[in-house]
């Protein structure tokens, strides 16, 4: 999981240099928060489903609130 | 040799303040100054048709050259909203304002935001199988007339705009920019992410990026790559330019210099097939630079790149 929420925050990071994230609990935090607008969302879930071979239908894009959410998501998708 | 001689524009002087719209889609400044690239949206005026923003295109070209265009053989208008409800083609409007004459070659091409490469190779291509010498390629999409203004995802990114660009043969001259290399592409069955149903435009944003991000920057590794060239060897890369957000995703895909990617967003918006000629009329004079390389896509989804460099005596052969 931890290496899924790694790849995650570098894929973030590369998307948005301006995204926070500090600690723990950021990953929890509503993406707004944190800096990630609709935009980089949509970005960030392109190189997700890139990188691990996911695929993220438009009707469940609205569940993923949170990063632990998307780290969520693909770990479920994937079996881990 | 065909070349590109000269490109000149029509943007409508009306405008519409995406500030001022802020509050109504809940968007901050940064978002649109960041996201979007776009601040003021262009408008032709509710009275003024496609054809009519070609003539403005087609006088500033006249007073760039400094002489009336009377000796055009081949004129083409690439747009998917044309004159009333397209017929008669809106090249043939212009032909009949341009009072050109009657042995002049005129049609329509109906493309989107890739039509700008593709009018290059179908102009320079026709003039060449026919021996013409002087050649048009308008490009004019007025999207107000189809956009929804209650709706985000379009009417704070399409700007109105007209470019004309002027294809000569070269002879000996040996001026201006040729077209040395072209890509196209098409996926038909994703056309519905960017479509016109009952003249409203409806755009499904995360397909569209989706598929140009992905796909453009293939193409243009092809391109170069088919042409001995890397992305080092290229001074600009002109992108259609979708929103600021679109030209920055794929910059750092192309893995190139921002510096590279020019914009012209912020003023007028995205204008679809005039997106690239708006780029290319501010660089054509520009003596340091040797290769360009210009990309669109969207609607279709189609997508089509190509390589302009300086024309030389080698081009000839």
């Amino acid at each position: 999981m931890s290496g899924i929420r790694d790849e995650v925050t570098r894929i973030v990071r590369e998307s948005n240099a301006k995204v926070v994230l500090g600690d723990a609990r950021d990953y929890d935090r509503p993406l707004k928060e944190i800096g990630i607008d609709s935009l980089d969302m949509m970005s960030i879930l392109l190189a997700v489903s890139e990188r691990y071979g996911v695929d993220i239908p438009d009707d469940e894009i609205d569940s993923l609130k949170t990063l632990n959410a998307v780290v969520s998501y693909v770990e479920a998708r994937r079996g881990a | 040799m065909i070349v590109v001689e000269r490109i000149a524009s029509y943007v409508p002087p009306g405008r519409e303040s995406n500030f001022d719209r802020a509050a109504e889609f809940a968007l901050d400044r940064d978002f649109i100054v960041d996201k979007l690239g776009v601040e003021t949206v262009s408008r032709k005026a509710p009275d003024e048709e496609t054809s009519d923003l070609c003539m403005k295109a087609a006088e500033a070209l006249e007073a760039q050259t400094g002489g009336r265009l009377d000796d055009v053989d081949c004129l083409v208008v690439c747009t998917q909203n044309p004159d009333g409800d397209g017929i008669p083609h809106t090249s043939a409007v212009v032909h009949a304002k341009l009072k050109l004459s009657e042995r002049c070659a005129c049609f329509d091409i109906s493309l989107g935001c890739s039509g700008y490469v593709y009018g290059l190779s179908v102009v320079s291509a026709f003039m060449q199988s026919n021996g013409l010498r002087t050649g048009l390629l308008f490009t004019a999409d007025p999207y107000s007339k189809i956009i929804d203004r209650t709706d985000r995802s379009t009417a704070l990114l399409f700007g109105d705009a007209a470019a004309v660009t002027l294809l000569r043969e070269a002879g000996d001259a040996g001026r201006g920019w040729v077209a040395k290399r072209f890509a196209f592409g098409t996926r038909g069955a994703d056309g519905a992410a960017l479509h016109n149903r009952g003249k409203r435009l409806v755009m499904d944003g995360r397909a569209i990026f989706n598929f140009s991000v992905t796909q453009v920057p293939l193409q243009v590794g092809e391109l170069l790559k088919g042409a001995g060239l890397t992305p080092a060897d290229v001074d600009l890369f002109l992108l259609h330019q979708g929103s600021k957000f679109i030209v920055d995703q794929l910059t750092r895909r192309l893995g190139v210099p921002a510096e590279r990617v020019p914009l012209r967003l912020a003023g007028q918006g995205n204008t679809v097939s005039s997106s690239l000629p708006l780029l290319l009329e501010e660089t054509l004079d520009r003596p340091q630079l040797r290769h360009i390389v210009m990309s669109g896509f969207g609607v279709g989804l189609s997508w089509a790149s190509c390589l302009l460099g300086r024309a030389s005596a080698e081009d000839r052969a």
